[in-house]
């Protein structure tokens, strides 16, 4: 994790300085980022580099090819996602030594499930766009290659990825002031909040648990979770900002999210809206059936599952909410606006979907024999 | 003289929150997400 390094932090910080000395050269944050994105990746690992050129310039030509293919475009299409997602699918298996080879390990999978939702958005635009998806390759590299957000997100999007490309990096006093203060929260959060919780945490998880132990361990790591991402994705934000590029927001007021489908449009946001843009709205158009919809929100969560991890958790994860957003459509309560109900049902749906999504969080826990543990503790009430 | 004394307290949080930032960092944190 290249922003719990001191040398990361550093250069990283050191690259913002630069951007702001250089303000007045149009292209500075084109040219420069370029360079510092190759060298910082390849500072931390030669074979994450070369790794990524060569993805990065493969796809690119896969970019180029489509945007000016005249014929069979749509199979075109959907074969160069089927490769990305291949070669993601097949590192990942290398990763988790399902297979072995001296040149492939966990390093180059560094960032991939991210990257490679961020190149599939590209060819989405090459696709819709057609060939006047014109896109220079350095602006192409920043985009796939740009280190604040390389490893976890959040989610960057080509096109607004792209408009920003255009504006020189200027960034005035109160965009600084900002960002600097968002980078110190997100620290605080990422460094001190989640070590002060992940040591009580590992002192409970060590007991023989109870149901009530296992109800707060739950409610424990939700909000350690929430600290650990919502801190990393302010530490990309503010530096993101500082080097020019407006990044999108992670988290907004998940915990005020009165159902499921409301609740994945405001935790990890930039996901959730991945998946709606580029599978639901792709899939069902405009004004989908009930049915449709149900069908595409159990697909899409299965597919976050296995986002997130090759597990049985993760589909039991993935299934588990997929099928309660699928009730949520079926029963048309995937949409509470605010205005048009009391306070008490608002706060109270809000409530329900808190408990829904603490009852599951437990697996992002990377420890999976804890998970079970857990799991095992809540059914093991006090009085049995 | 409010916001003045607003942007006092608005510093002096974030210089807490960095001080303990300094205390704690360790450079050999990881962020759970990379785990997947």
């Amino acid at each position: 994790m290249w922003y719990l390094n001191m040398s990361s932090l550093l250069a990283i910080a050191g690259m913002a300085i630069v951007l702001g000395l250089t303000r007045f050269w149009p292209q500075n944050k084109r040219i420069l980022l370029l360079v510092f994105n190759l060298c910082f990746i390849g500072v931390y690992s030669q074979k994450l580099a070369v790794f990524y050129i060569a993805y990065t310039l493969l796809n690119y030509a896969a970019f180029v090819w489509l945007a000016w293919l005249k014929t069979a475009r749509f199979p075109s299409f959907l074969a160069l996602i089927a490769a990305n997602v291949a070669c993601v699918t097949v590192l990942r298996l290398f990763a988790m030594d399902v297979w072995q080879h001296p040149w492939f390990d966990a390093v180059i999978t560094l960032g991939l499930i991210y990257n490679v939702l961020k190149v599939i958005d590209a060819l989405y635009f090459a696709y819709f766009i057609g060939k006047d998806a014109v896109v220079p390759i350095i602006d192409y590299a920043n985009y796939v290659l740009f280190v604040p957000t390389f490893t976890s997100g959040p989610i960057l999007k080509f096109r607004d990825f792209m408009a920003d490309a255009k504006q020189p990096c200027r960034v005035d006093a109160q965009a600084a002031e900002t960002s600097v203060k968002r980078i110190i929260l997100g620290l605080f959060k990422k460094i001190v909040l989640v070590t002060w919780m992940t040591d009580l945490f590992d002192r409970v998880g060590a007991m023989e648990l109870t149901t009530l132990h296992s109800l707060f361990l739950m409610v424990w790591f939700y909000i350690l979770i929430y600290f650990d991402f919502s801190g990393y994705s302010d530490i990309a934000i503010g530096f993101g900002r500082l080097m020019g590029y407006n990044i999108p927001e992670n988290f907004k007021r998940p915990f005020l999210s009165p159902t499921l489908t409301q609740y994945w449009r405001n935790w990890h946001a930039t996901l959730g809206d991945w998946f709606r843009d580029h599978i639901f709205t792709f899939a069902a158009r405009k004004n989908p059936s009930r049915l449709t919809a149900a069908g595409l929100s159990l697909l899409i969560m299965l597919l976050i599952g296995l986002w997130h991890g090759f597990s049985w958790l993760y589909v039991a994860w993935g299934l588990y909410h997929g099928l309660l957003m699928a009730g949520e459509n079926l029963l048309s309560q995937s949409l509470v606006n605010k205005r048009k109900v009391s306070k008490a049902y608002f706060y109270g749906r809000c409530l329900l979907t808190q408990a829904f999504v603490t009852l599951a969080v437990i697996v992002y826990c990377p420890d999976q024999e804890m998970v079970l543990k857990i799991y095992r503790g809540l059914l093991h009430l006090p009085f049995l | 003289m409010a916001p003045v004394v607003r942007k006092i307290i608005e510093i002096l949080a974030y210089l807490v929150m960095l001080v303990l930032v300094l205390i704690y960092f360790t450079g050999n944190g990881l962020f759970i997400y990379e785990e997947f």
